[in-house]
């Protein structure tokens, strides 16, 4: 497992998927996802992964990071959070992003969904 | 004697045993139908699903009039599939098989209905301008409001809804 953290996320790296957690007020614009996109592009090269974006504080994700910041190798997104709000704000983000899609209430079966692809 | 079919696949992020249960619940279904169909249990949904249980409702699916249905939960294998045939109701004929899968991912869930509807020539004719329409907006908002409740999976597939 890889670790990197910096002033606005952290996120580990496994061989199936990676788990993302974007620091409390942040706004994640897509110039902060572009560093979190090289991380991923080194570790994962053309190998399929799954994201999961463990949602334990509130930010804000630019639309463009749906847009313009997705690899191609990224299989889908799995939102973790127990909060409805959490829940509301990424079935609004779910059409921008165009993948599999998916929310868990837990880490555990956010990993087991996405082992589930491998 | 004409007897129309309706096929709709979906692909669900979830595992077989979640999807399992929350579709072969009768009491998701009202979670899952437009509210202004006012899809109302009236009882014998207490119980896990089991063939031979009936199942009785009623909704209001065209021009605001109320209907009484009774179905009947004819076949089941645990995690594959189900059946519902419409014993009292608005239709003729009204067969409704349930099927899931497992798929990389999640699961595939297929719906499959044949179903006549009743006055013959005139409703025949009324099927296009009304019952098609209304079938095709019930499963399109089942699919928006399963999209919300467990996201969605991409396929090379599409989710589909077809009239044959």
């Amino acid at each position: 497992m890889e670790h990197f953290s910096n002033d606005f996320f952290q996120v580990d790296l496994y061989d199936q998927y990676a788990i993302l957690t974007i620091h409390e007020n942040v706004d994640f614009s897509l110039n902060r996802a572009s560093i979190l996109r090289d991380k991923l592009k080194k570790h994962y090269e053309s190998k399929g992964f799954i994201m999961i974006s463990h949602r334990k504080f509130e930010h804000k994700t630019s639309p463009e990071v749906y847009k313009q910041g997705v690899l191609d190798n990224m299989k889908g997104l799995a939102i973790v959070s127990s909060k409805t709000k959490e829940r509301d704000k990424a079935i609004l983000e779910q059409p921008l992003f165009g993948k599999s899609f998916a929310f868990f209430s837990t880490l555990e079966e956010a990993k087991a969904w996405a082992k589930s692809f491998f | 004697m004409k007897i129309y079919t309706l096929k709709a696949k979906q692909y669900l992020p979830v595992s077989i045993e979640k999807a399992w249960e929350f579709l072969s619940n009768p009491k998701n279904l009202k979670t899952i139908t437009p509210e202004y169909m006012k899809f109302e249990i009236l009882s014998g949904a207490d119980r896990k699903i089991y063939p031979g249980q009936i199942i009785q409702y009623t909704v209001t699916p065209i021009l605001g009039i109320k209907n009484k249905w009774v179905t009947e939960i004819t076949h089941i294998k645990n995690k594959e599939y189900f059946v519902d045939e419409q014993r009292f109701g608005p239709y003729s004929f009204w067969h409704h098989k349930h099927f899931i899968k497992e798929i990389p991912g999640g699961i595939e869930m297929e719906d499959i209905i044949d179903y006549k509807i009743p006055l013959g020539i005139l409703g025949q004719l009324i099927h296009p301008m009304i019952v098609k329409p209304r079938l095709k907006e019930v499963f399109e908002y089942r699919k928006k409001k399963l999209i919300e409740l467990f996201g969605s999976l991409e396929t090379k597939a599409n989710n589909e809804i077809i009239f044959v």
